[in-house]
C-alpha cells in the first residue's frame, strides 16, 4: 500500500515516532486522507517486521515512553524501487468506470440522465478543486506553485477537464440515439 | 466613421460646392451684367424725398421744367441729367473716364457744393448754350490747373470756368456717383452735345431741396398736377431707401433663384453623399448595431451621424470654397465678359450649401442605421 | 428580479418555423453567477437575447422587477438596456477609433446621466477592472484579457443589475479566460450583480454558483452547482 512508502519517505528525511508520522502523512494529503492509529501501527509493525525500519524506545520522565522509528538501508532501496516502478493503469479506476459497463443493460435515456448527471458531478468536482487550489495559492505567486500539494491538485484538475470533456461528447454522442 | 468614407465624403462636397459657387459665381456675374448695361431700364418714374433734397427721375427736359414749375417757390430744384458713359474726355493730352453730368445753374446751390475755383455757370450760360464746364476737384488736383485749359469732351472744346468739391448727395441721385470725377454742363449744352434734341430721351431727374416737406406732401402735390394732364406719365415719390429697395428685392430674388438652382445641383452631388454615407452606415452594422444593443436611441445615433456628415461638409466646404475661388479666379481671367462673381456672398453661399446639403442628406442613412437589428448584426461573430 | 415565465421564441414564417426556445420558465437572482450551457443551436444564446432586451419573445411573461417587459416598445426597452443590463460579448466588441475611455463611456452617452458624471464614473469602473492606467491607450494596443475587462467595465458604467456574457472568454486562453470569469464572480459575489454567462467551457461553466443546461430550446437541467457535496476519497488503505 501507498502508505507504507510515503512512512519510508517520510523517514528518509528524519527520525520520527508514530503520531509525528500520521501527521506528516496527513499533512502531505492536504488533509484529505485521514489515518486512524491502528492503521499507523499495523503499517509501522509491517514495515519493521520486513526490515525496511527500525525502532527504539526514547525514555521520558513525565509522560509514558514512546517509540521512535529511523529507516534501515533495506528500507531506502525499497522507497527507490517503489518510485521509479512503472504503475499499472486501472481501466476500472471508479465507479462510473463501472456504471458504463451496465449502460447496454439499461435504456439510453437513462444512460444519458446518468452522463448529464456526472457531468454536472464533475462541474462541481472543477469547482472545488479550483477552490482548494485557491486556498493554496490565494496570491497566485508563482513560488509556491511547485509544491507537491499544488501538483496534486492540479493533476486532479486536469483529469477532471479532460473527464469533462468526455463526458460532453459522450452526452451529444447519446442524444443522438435519445 | 472610415478615414476612406471620410475622405470621399469631404471630396464629393468640396466638389458640390465647386460646382455651385461656379454657378452662383456666373449667376452672380451675370445679374451684374445686365445690371450694368441697362440702367435707364430701372425705375424710370420714381420720385424721391431724401431729408433736405430730392429728385423726380425719369422724364424728358420738358416735364422736368413742366414738374420744377409745380413746386412752391420754397422748393428749389434742378434737373440732372443720367451720366453719359461712353463721353470721351480729353485733358490736355490725356484722355481721361469722367462722368459727364448736365445740371441746372441751381445745382451747386441745391447741393451746398464748395466752389472751390471760379464760378458755377449761370443762367445765362444755358441759356447762350455756353461750351463751359465746372469739374470736381480732384480733377484739378490730378491734372493741375494748367492741364485744364485745354478741355475737350468728344472733341469739342470747353472752358473749364470753376471747380466744386462735396457731397453731391450721392445716395439720393439714382445713377451714378458725381462727387469725384465728374464734369458739369449746362443742361442745355449737354442736351446739344449728346441728344441732338431738347425733347428727346428720358434721361432726367429732377433734384429738389424741400425742406418742410414731407414724401406725402411732395406725393400729394405732384399727383394734383398729374391728373389735370393729358396722358399723364407715371410718377412716383420715393426716399432713397424706397428706391433702392425694389432693385435689391429683385436682386435677391435672382439670387435665391440662382441659389435654388445650385441647391439642386448640390442635391444631385448629395444623392452622391448619401451612397457613401449609407455604404458606411452598413459597413459599420456591427458599430451600429453595438450601440443600439448599448441603448442607444435612433435620435442618438442620428445625431452621431449628422455630426459626422456635417463636419464632413464644413470640411469639405472649406476645401470647395478654396478650389472654387482657383477655379474662377481662371475662368475669369479667360473668359472676361461674363465674369463669375467670387466674393463673400459665393463663400457665404457655399458653406451654407454644403451644411445644408450635410444635413439633408444625413437623414437617409440615419434613418438605415436605427433599423439596424442588434441581434443580427452581432450574431455575425459566430 | 427576472422572472420568465413559459417563453417561446419562434423564428422564421409558417411553414419554415424554428423554435428558439420552447416554454422557458427561469429566475434569476442577484449576487448568483449562472452559467448557462448546451449544444450550439439549443437556444443559449437567444435566451440571453431575450433576458437582455435585445429580442422580444413570440409567447409567455417576462417580468423584470415586477413589471412585464413583453409589451414596451422600442425606445422603453433600449432605455432598459441602457440602465438594466450590461453586455460583454466573445469578440469584445470595443471601438476601435475610441480609447479605452470613450469607449467605457458610450453607454453613458445614452444614458440620462449628467455629462459631468461620464468621465469620473467610467474612471471608477476601469479602477475597479484594474486598469484605470490604460485608460487613454486605444483597444489594439491592448492584450484580450485587458480587453475584455475594458468591455465588462463598459457593462458596468450605468451601474446595470444585470451582466449578461456571451462566450466572454471564448477569444481568451485559459488563464486569461479564468481571471475574467473570476471578475464575473466577484461583481455577483460582492456587488450583488445577477450575472448570466453563456459559455460552452466546462471550466468556466465549473465557477458558476448556477448551471442550466439546455437542449432543443428547453432548459433540460437547472441546478446550484455546490462544491460543499463533493466527496473527495481515497484509497482504503
Amino acid at each position: 500500500m501507498a502508505v507504507k512508502h510515503l512512512f519510508l519517505a517520510l523517514l528518509t528525511q528524519k527520525e520520527l515516532h508514530g503520531y509525528e508520522l500520521k501527521n506528516g502523512f496527513e499533512d502531505l494529503a492536504s488533509g484529505k486522507w485521514p489515518l486512524n492509529f491502528g492503521q499507523v501501527y499495523q503499517t509501522l509493525s509491517r514495515l519493521e517486521r520486513d526490515g525496511l525500519i527500525e525502532s527504539y524506545e526514547v525514555i521520558q520522565t513525565d509522560k509514558p515512553d514512546k517509540k521512535v522509528y529511523r529507516v534501515t538501508e533495506a528500507g531506502r532501496k525499497h522507497l527507490e524501487d517503489w518510485l521509479y516502478a512503472e504503475d499499472n493503469w486501472n481501466l476500472f479506476f471508479d465507479e462510473l468506470a463501472l456504471k458504463i459497463m451496465a449502460f447496454d443493460l439499461i435504456n439510453s435515456r437513462e444512460a444519458l440522465e446518468i452522463l448529464r448527471g456526472y457531468r454536472s458531478f464533475i462541474l462541481r468536482v472543477i469547482k472545488s478543486l479550483t477552490e482548494m487550489l485557491g486556498r493554496m495559492n490565494p496570491t497566485g505567486s508563482a513560488g509556491s506553485t511547485h509544491s507537491t500539494r499544488v501538483m496534486l491538485v492540479e493533476r486532479n484538475l486536469h483529469r477532471a477537464e479532460a473527464d469533462l470533456k468526455w463526458v460532453t461528447s459522450m452526452i451529444e454522442r447519446w442524444q443522438k440515439y435519445d | 466613421m472610415k478615414p476612406l468614407y471620410k475622405t470621399l465624403l469631404i471630396i464629393g462636397i468640396a466638389m458640390g460646392v465647386v460646382a455651385t459657387s461656379l454657378i452662383f459665381g456666373v449667376g452672380q456675374g451675370m445679374v451684374m451684367h445686365i445690371r450694368e448695361k441697362d440702367p435707364n431700364d430701372l425705375d424710370i418714374y420714381a420720385v424721391y424725398q431724401p431729408t433736405s433734397s430730392g429728385g423726380i427721375t425719369g422724364m424728358t427736359l420738358h416735364f422736368a421744367r413742366e414738374i420744377a414749375g409745380w413746386l412752391p417757390d420754397d422748393v428749389t430744384a434742378s434737373a440732372v441729367t443720367f451720366d453719359r458713359y461712353d463721353a470721351e474726355v480729353k485733358i490736355g493730352a490725356e484722355f481721361f473716364s469722367s462722368r459727364v453730368v448736365g445740371v441746372d445753374a441751381g445745382f451747386a446751390t441745391l447741393f451746398d457744393l464748395d466752389i472751390t475755383e471760379g464760378r458755377f455757370f449761370s443762367k445765362e450760360d444755358q441759356d447762350n448754350r455756353s461750351r463751359v464746364c465746372v469739374v470736381t476737384n480732384d480733377l484739378v488736383d490730378l491734372f493741375g490747373r494748367e492741364a485744364l485749359s485745354s478741355f475737350m469732351i468728344n472733341g469739342v472744346e470747353y472752358e473749364v470756368i470753376g471747380a466744386v468739391q462735396g457731397d453731391v448727395n450721392l445716395a439720393s441721385l439714382m445713377h451714378g456717383n458725381y462727387s469725384s470725377s465728374s464734369v458739369f454742363l449746362p443742361i442745355e449744352t449737354w442736351y446739344e452735345q449728346f441728344e441732338g434734341s431738347f425733347y428727346a430721351g428720358v434721361t432726367m431727374q429732377l433734384a429738389v431741396h424741400a425742406p418742410g416737406y414731407s414724401k406725402a406732401d411732395l406725393n400729394q402735390l405732384v399727383s394734383q398736377n398729374l391728373i389735370n394732364m393729358e396722358s399723364a406719365p407715371t410718377l412716383k415719390v420715393a426716399t432713397p431707401n424706397e428706391k433702392n429697395y425694389n432693385a435689391w428685392a429683385r436682386d435677391l430674388l435672382i439670387l435665391a433663384g440662382i441659389f435654388f438652382v445650385a441647391f439642386l445641383v448640390f442635391l444631385l452631388a448629395g444623392l452622391n453623399i448619401i451612397q457613401i454615407a449609407s455604404a458606411n452606415v452598413y459597413d459599420q452594422q456591427r458599430v451600429f448595431g453595438l450601440k443600439v444593443a448599448l441603448g442607444a436611441l435612433p435620435k442618438h445615433l442620428a445625431g452621431e451621424i449628422t455630426g459626422e456628415i456635417v463636419a464632413c461638409a464644413l470640411q469639405g466646404g472649406y476645401l470647395g470654397i478654396v478650389l472654387a475661388g482657383i477655379v474662377n479666379t481662371i475662368m475669369n481671367h479667360y473668359v472676361g465678359m461674363y465674369w463669375a462673381a467670387f466674393n463673400i456672398f459665393t463663400a457665404i453661399a457655399g458653406m451654407i450649401l454644403a451644411l445644408l446639403v450635410g444635413w439633408i442628406t444625413s437623414v437617409i442613412p440615419a434613418r438605415q442605421a436605427a433599423r439596424i437589428d442588434p441581434v443580427a448584426v452581432l450574431r455575425q461573430e459566430r | 428580479m427576472i422572472e420568465l415565465i413559459s417563453i417561446t421564441k419562434v423564428y422564421g414564417q409558417e411553414p419554415n418555423t424554428v423554435t428558439a426556445l420552447d416554454r422557458v420558465t427561469l429566475k434569476l437572482n442577484p449576487n448568483e453567477l449562472t452559467a448557462v450551457m448546451g449544444p450550439s443551436g439549443s437556444g443559449k444564446t437567444t435566451l440571453l437575447n431575450i433576458i437582455g432586451c435585445l429580442d422580444s419573445a413570440t409567447a409567455g411573461e417576462y417580468h423584470l422587477d415586477g413589471e412585464n417587459v413583453a409589451g414596451l416598445d422600442l425606445k422603453a426597452k433600449a432605455r432598459l438596456r441602457n440602465e438594466m443590463f450590461g453586455f460583454v460579448f466573445q469578440a469584445f466588441n470595443l471601438l476601435p477609433d475610441k480609447t479605452v475611455l470613450d469607449n467605457v463611456m458610450i453607454p453613458s452617452r445614452y444614458s440620462r446621466r449628467p455629462r459631468k458624471e461620464w468621465k469620473p464614473k467610467a474612471m471608477a469602473v476601469l479602477e475597479q477592472m484594474g486598469i484605470a492606467d490604460l485608460a487613454l491607450r486605444y483597444p489594439d494596443q491592448l492584450s484580450g484579457g485587458q480587453q475584455q475587462r475594458v468591455a465588462i467595465a463598459r457593462a458596468l458604467v450605468n451601474d446595470p443589475k444585470v451582466i449578461l456574457a456571451d462566450e466572454p472568454t471564448g477569444n481568451l486562453d485559459s488563464a486569461t479566460g479564468r481571471e475574467i470569469v473570476d471578475v464575473l464572480k466577484t461583481l455577483a459575489d460582492k456587488q450583488g450583480k445577477a450575472v448570466v454567462v453563456v459559455t460552452h467551457d466546462g471550466m468556466v461553466a465549473s465557477q458558476a454558483h448556477r448551471l442550466l443546461q439546455m437542449m432543443d430550446g428547453r432548459i433540460i437541467d437547472d441546478s446550484m452547482l455546490d462544491s460543499s457535496s463533493v466527496v473527495f476519497s481515497h484509497p482504503n488503505f
